[in-house]
């Protein structure tokens, strides 16, 4: 997991989510598709990046965290005229309440997620490319 | 009336007339001060199911259940009240469990016995099963609507007392079902995520997949998928004992090689912290499964909240008991919520890596209860906590469960 004091060069995606197993998961299907992702376990941990941080393009927000919940952290970052521009996906079944830009639900379809990632950020790589490629062992 | 060592309680007790007890449409039984009982009458041994033997003590039906269907220790039970406080205990509502199975929502009245001095020297508990309190409700208010109304009073009252517990209930298990809907479409989330993740890859035809990221993808998915395990197991185990039917199966076993076995399967997890056990071989009776859960829970807590400090586990024992104590120096447990620990969704901390129901110490206390034991925790915030489960090495009343379920 990329934690917010150890990263300054500039991510497409800001990923906020409690849950382990989902995050690791989340990272892999982004990275995957070409995008490169900063990954957070908190909301307090997802302000501190953003005040410290190279802003990203995207935010993809769980919203039923421990300790501050998503639609607090929503509510800080449109306060923040910095921040109030950056577009949110969230990924949780509350996200109807909510006001975000795309509201997905878990589990997430994998083609609803890449499609509604793709509306704010273009990739970086090709889609699978040199990522993959880049985990081939030297044997191969 | 069977009346039992009656003589020896020096009760005014055995001056009634024992046909006159047993005569009375209401269940009656007497404990002495050691809570004993040492007497009933035909109608507690109709509601009990069965006739109790000399040496019970507290109640003679198998097993209690409190209201939402947990497991009433013998030894917390309204009779253990009012013999500890000398206080008169009305309208306590319980189940008793017959050998058969069938329970019977019961209320309980008890009124402390006392000698010259004021000292409690026994208890006379009568209850009555629910069902026949309607009935014997809806006689009473036909007289007390010529009366006073009182009986239709307190009818209602009983009614809106009810009604206000089956509605908590409903609330808890609304909540309970949405808890486990949140918990478990995370696994579920990431296994479908890393699974389409590997099919696409697959589907791609003209590059292999590279192996280290499959094997990073085929892991983060059976991780996934052990975790929903856990989950649903959880949630059996909760189902289980709310319906009462935690069902255990005694034989004999040494708790000593079931903490070994547990310490061994979590060998990974341990790796960063320092663990001493001092654990003697300790022969018993019990669940050999149950026990290990026990263990399973208490050693997995110290892990989790153990900060990687070193854990202590310890058994030891006498001919009569086992205690089991597990001991962590991680983040400890504020005084405040120390008490509420073992019940239904509480933790004590809220972060985002402690993941779960919050169920874990419930249910090993359910579990430690059903073995007649007790679990009681002493902790300082920032010091660690201390988990001490105590068991005597042959339940009785496990056995004779055991016995009289075979029997039925």
């Amino acid at each position: 997991m990329t934690t917010a004091t150890s990263v300054r060069e500039t991510k497409q995606i800001l990923l906020v989510e409690d849950d382990e197993d989902s995050r690791r998961a989340l990272t892999n299907v982004l990275e995957d598709e070409g995008f490169s992702v900063a990954a957070v376990g908190s909301c307090e941990a997802a302000l501190d990046y953003l005040r410290e941080s190279p802003q990203p393009k995207l935010i993809v927000l769980d919203l039923l965290m421990q300790g501050m919940k998503g639609w607090e952290f929503r509510d800080a970052q449109k306060r923040d005229p910095a921040l109030a521009g950056i577009p949110v996906v969230s990924v949780s079944a509350a996200g109807k309440l909510v006001h975000v830009d795309v509201a997905l639900q878990k589990p997430l379809d994998y083609d609803e997620l890449v499609k509604a990632v793709e509306r704010y950020v273009p990739r970086q790589r090709e889609r699978g490319s040199d990522h993959r490629a880049g985990d081939r062992s030297p044997s191969q | 009336m069977a009346l039992i060592a009656a003589d020896a309680s020096g009760l005014p007790f055995k001056a009634l007339d024992s046909a006159l007890i047993d005569a009375l449409p209401v269940a009656v039984y007497v404990c002495d001060r050691d809570a004993r009982i040492i007497g009933f009458n035909r109608r507690a041994v109709e509601l009990w199911g069965r006739e109790p033997s000399p040496d019970e003590r507290f109640c003679g039906s198998l097993r209690m259940l409190h209201a939402d269907g947990s497991v009433l220790p013998h030894d917390e039970c309204p009779m253990a009240d009012v013999l500890r406080t000398g206080e008169a205990v009305r309208d306590a509502a319980i189940i008793v469990e017959r050998p058969d199975g069938s329970r019977l929502s019961v209320s309980v009245a008890i009124v402390p016995l006392t000698d010259a001095s004021g000292q409690v020297t026994g208890a006379i508990n009568t209850f009555q099963d629910v069902v026949e309190l309607a009935r014997a409700d809806e006689a009473d208010r036909k007289r007390a609507d010529a009366q006073a109304g009182t009986a239709l009073r307190e009818s209602d009252q009983q009614l809106r007392r009810a009604t206000a517990s089956l509605e908590e209930a409903v609330r808890a298990h609304e909540t309970f079902l949405s808890t486990a809907a949140h918990e478990l479409r995370n696994p579920v989330n990431a296994l479908q995520l890393q699974l389409v993740a590997l099919l696409r890859a697959t589907q791609q035809g003209e590059e292999t997949v590279p192996r280290e990221w499959a094997r990073e993808r085929v892991g983060q998915a059976v991780e996934a998928v052990r975790r929903l395990v856990r989950l649903v197991e959880t949630l059996l185990d909760v189902s289980r004992i709310a319906a009462g039917r935690l069902e255990l199966e005694a034989e004999p076993m040494d708790f000593g090689q079931a903490v070994h076995a547990v310490v061994n399967r979590f060998h990974d997890q341990l790796k960063e912290h320092q663990l001493t056990t001092r654990v003697a071989p300790t022969p018993g009776t019990w669940d050999r499964l149950r026990v290990e859960q026990v263990v399973t829970n208490l050693l997995s807590n110290a892990i989790k909240y153990g900060e990687g400090l070193p854990i202590e586990i310890l058994l030891e024992g006498d001919d009569r008991t086992v205690c089991l104590t597990v001991k962590d120096h991680g983040i400890g447990i504020e005084p405040a919520h120390q008490d509420r620990l073992f019940e239904r969704f509480e933790r004590a901390v809220t972060r985002p890596q402690y993941g779960g129901f919050g169920l874990g110490l419930w249910i090993t206390r359910q579990i430690v209860h059903a073995m007649e034991g007790h679990i009681a925790v002493e902790s300082r915030p920032g010091e660690g906590s201390t988990f001490r489960v105590t068991l005597p090495r042959q339940p009785i009343r496990m056995a004779a469960y055991a016995k009289e379920v075979a029997r039925s």
